[in-house]
């Protein structure tokens, strides 16, 4: 004991010359490094690691239980021209996309707008709002499929007071993806708290001046909220887009992609052939998810690309 | 000094208690692993049957895993692929197949073979349920059959007018029965006839009802599709008529998915007049609803079909052993405990207290001389009406495939003949190019 004791003494004494003789900038470089090095090793093994495994596991046709074989292209090929499903959940997927990012931003932006002016009771309505973001998913999902139920679901009595007759929200294919659009807007609270963050941000000298040039508070919301907070819209826009498009727990527990395939999103079908299907499809699946990651990063490229013509930093 | 005598008497004794052990054929102590889905009332019972096996075995540890039916092959597939499965798996037949083609399971010939046990003990429609290739791959429990009887409410008969000593035999019957006990009021089902798009089995509901019109959805060595036929034409024609009259398929899958709770489901609180599910199903309905006055019958068969085929059995529950397993002789004792063994709290005594028939022959005639099931011989009589149903290795694809199907055709985006048509040739091509693959 007493022996091993002395032999760490002696190598860190002569370990502690070797960095006094870094410079300041060396050492806090290596301490750095140190400190980051759980999250570091974290990526490396359940990012970087996977992130490239799929990425081999494409070319080939790797089932889980047996190791399968290289295919080249064949994946990506039989994704693009011979799988009517791959393009169905894919235009099922865009649409979803393009109305629910929409309704978010808007519908976060307005909720936003209201909370961050004097009202009673602020706070419960900006808990009541915000809430319903950090239900489990699973729970939500169970909870909206009564709202959402055809005959007695909560959604059709509202409509009811307006004359609306009953909607069959999950089992009518014309409804299902509305259903599933209608419920994506509980998640507007994440997007209406940071867009909150944004507004209480914003510079009262901007307001004081226009109050004094008498501007309204429309003319207010166009000329100086809005151009200044196009930082946080387009934060929000590009979280919203990568979201959305992995859209599938929902879809899974509450309609399993159905009636007829009007709620089969891109995400579903790929949980499918890695899982549901027999043999597993998994290099078939990678390769889904390899496609679906190049049609993400496009997309986002395109709004960092345009945000040059449209994104006002003040400066 | 002493410390090392008494040190070197203890491993000495150890080592002669080792040796006793060893003579008197005592194993090592090894625990494995089970994975089932014996849930609700029958998870006590499965408990009571393990305590019995490790009195039997006590040498042998087993922990006892219920898992969610919700995501089990995927959970299989990833412990198999980790290494780290479980030793002893209840395991749909259907599914045996492609995991057989993965090199995924044991084959339990040998075992039967060097424990003496005969497979003539079990129905040959259920031990043909667990072979594939030459190899038996698992053993039955419970039954596969009798997954489709046609359950019906004795009062919602009497109340429409109907004999309940004359259940509806025929699909004409079975549309005419129905058209008697539908409730509809302000476009609204009140009262299910029967749902023709949720029998129960693993089968999709249009290859059901196609073996009970006469039909067959693939030739014997799993190669050609078989339901693009006239057979499966009056099937997608008459599931169409029967969904038509409960009000469409909008409001009837509405109905039946407003009750996410088992126990409330339009059946048990009296609000389906028949239901075509498995033998189960007196053990439930007796739980769910004790007072209800229910009867039994085989499902009714179409125009082409017979009276003497009516059900359609493919695959049901079985006990499968991982190939990469490490402890399958103790693994194999535990599914023949759970699977053959007649005494004490083994596999007949299991089905004993569940009311419900079992795989082997002589249990089921032991069940049947004991049991308080007053349904028991029509359950026995309806499901002997079963025929088998292959799987192939891709049968969720295939299975989608026919949902597709059934789902144009009740929504109106395709006739049942186009339906079929284009179904049939997904169906053939993801055959196809299955075989290539494997060739």
């Amino acid at each position: 004991m007493a022996t091993s004791q002395t032999s760490r003494l002696i190598t860190a004494e002569h370990q502690l010359p070797r960095l006094a003789k870094l410079n300041l900038r060396q050492r806090e470089a290596i301490f750095g490094y140190l400190f980051i090095s759980p999250w570091l090793i974290g990526l490396f093994l359940f990012f970087i690691v996977p992130f490239a495994a799929s990425f081999y596991l494409s070319f080939t046709s790797y089932s889980i239980l047996s190791p399968g074989r290289w295919v080249g292209l064949d994946n990506y090929v039989r994704a693009l021209t011979q799988d009517p499903v791959f393009w169905h959940s894919l235009g099922i997927t865009a649409l979803y996309v393009s109305v629910t990012v929409i309704l978010r931003i808007v519908l976060g932006f307005g909720l936003a707008l209201l909370l961050n002016s004097k009202v009673r009771f602020i706070g419960f309505w900006r808990t009541l709002f915000y809430l319903p973001s950090i239900i489990p998913l699973a729970a939500l999902s169970v909870i909206w499929m009564q709202v959402l139920d055809g005959r007695s679901g909560l959604l059709n009595q509202l409509l009811s007071l307006f004359g609306i007759g009953h909607i069959r929200w999950l089992t009518d294919p014309d409804f299902a993806l509305t259903g599933l659009i209608i419920m994506s807007t509980v998640w507007v609270g994440t997007t209406m708290v940071i867009f909150l963050a944004g507004l209480q941000n914003l510079p009262e000298e901007y307001f004081e001046a226009s109050r004094i040039d008498g501007a309204t508070n429309l003319q207010q919301l166009r000329f100086i909220i809005i151009p200044l907070m196009t930082p946080t819209i387009y934060f929000n826009l590009l979280i919203n887009i990568i979201n959305a498009f992995q859209v599938f727990s929902q879809a899974l527990i509450m309609t399993q992609g159905g009636p007829q395939d009007a709620t089969r999103f891109y995400m579903l079908y790929v949980y499918d052939n890695a899982f549901r299907y027999t043999p597993a499809q998994m290099g078939y699946a990678s390769a889904l998810a390899w496609i679906l990651f190049v049609i993400i990063l496009v997309f986002t490229l395109l709004i960092v690309v345009s945000s040059r013509r449209w994104v006002f930093y003040g400066d | 000094m002493l410390r090392k005598v008494f040190a070197a008497l203890c491993v000495m004794g150890n080592g002669l208690l080792m040796l006793s052990a060893a003579a008197q054929g005592n194993p090592e102590p090894v625990t494995i692993t089970l994975w089932h889905h014996w849930g609700g009332s029958r998870e006590p019972l499965m408990v009571e049957q393990l305590a019995a096996f490790e009195e039997a075995y006590p040498w042998i540890t087993v922990e006892n895993s219920l898992r969610p039916q919700e995501g089990r092959l995927e959970a299989l597939t990833a412990a198999i692929a980790a290494n780290e499965p479980p030793d002893v798996v209840m395991f749909q037949r259907q599914e045996i197949p492609s995991f057989v083609l993965q090199n995924a399971l044991t084959p339990l010939d040998p075992y039967l073979e060097a424990s003496g046990v005969s497979t003539d003990i079990f129905y040959p429609s259920e031990l043909a349920s667990v072979q594939f290739d030459g190899n038996i791959w698992g053993l039955p429990q419970p039954t596969g059959g009798g997954q489709q009887l046609l359950w019906y409410n004795v009062d919602l008969f009497e109340s429409a007018g109907l004999d309940p000593d004359q259940p509806p035999q025929t699909w004409d019957e079975l549309r005419a029965a129905a058209e008697a006990l539908t409730v509809i009021q302000d476009g609204f089902l009140e009262q299910l006839g029967v749902d023709v798009l949720t029998p129960g089995g693993n089968l999709p509901n249009f290859f059901i009802w196609l073996y009970a019109n006469g039909g067959s959805w693939i030739s014997d060595d799993l190669r050609t599709v078989q339901f693009d036929s006239p057979e499966g034409l009056e099937t997608l024609q008459f599931m169409l008529e029967m969904v038509e009259l409960s009000g469409g398929v909008e409001e009837l899958t509405a109905f039946t998915a407003a009750h996410t709770e088992a126990a409330n489901a339009p059946w048990y609180q009296g609000r389906a007049a028949m239901e075509a599910d498995g033998v189960f199903q007196y053990a439930i309905t007796r739980e769910y609803a004790p007072e209800m006055n229910f009867r039994v019958a085989p499902l009714p068969y179409g125009p082409s079909g017979s009276p003497d085929a009516r059900g359609a059995a493919s695959g049901g529950w079985s006990y499968v052993i991982p190939a990469n397993s490490d402890a399958k002789d103790a693994a194999w004792l535990l599914v023949e405990w759970l699977t053959t063994e007649m005494d004490g709290q083994g596999a007949c005594w299991f089905l004993e207290q569940q009311d419900r028939p079992s795989p082997m022959i002589d249990c089921t005639e032991r069940i049947a001389s004991v049991t308080s099931n007053t349904l028991f011989q029509d359950i026995t009589a309806a499901a002997s009406l079963d025929q088998s149903v292959l799987a192939t290795p891709i049968q969720p694809q295939i299975n989608d495939a026919v949902l597709r199907m059934v789902e144009s055709v009740l929504y109106g985006s395709a006739t049942p003949e186009e339906a079929l048509a284009t179904a049939a040739g997904e169906a053939q091509t993801l055959l196809d190019e299955f075989w290539a693959a494997q060739s």
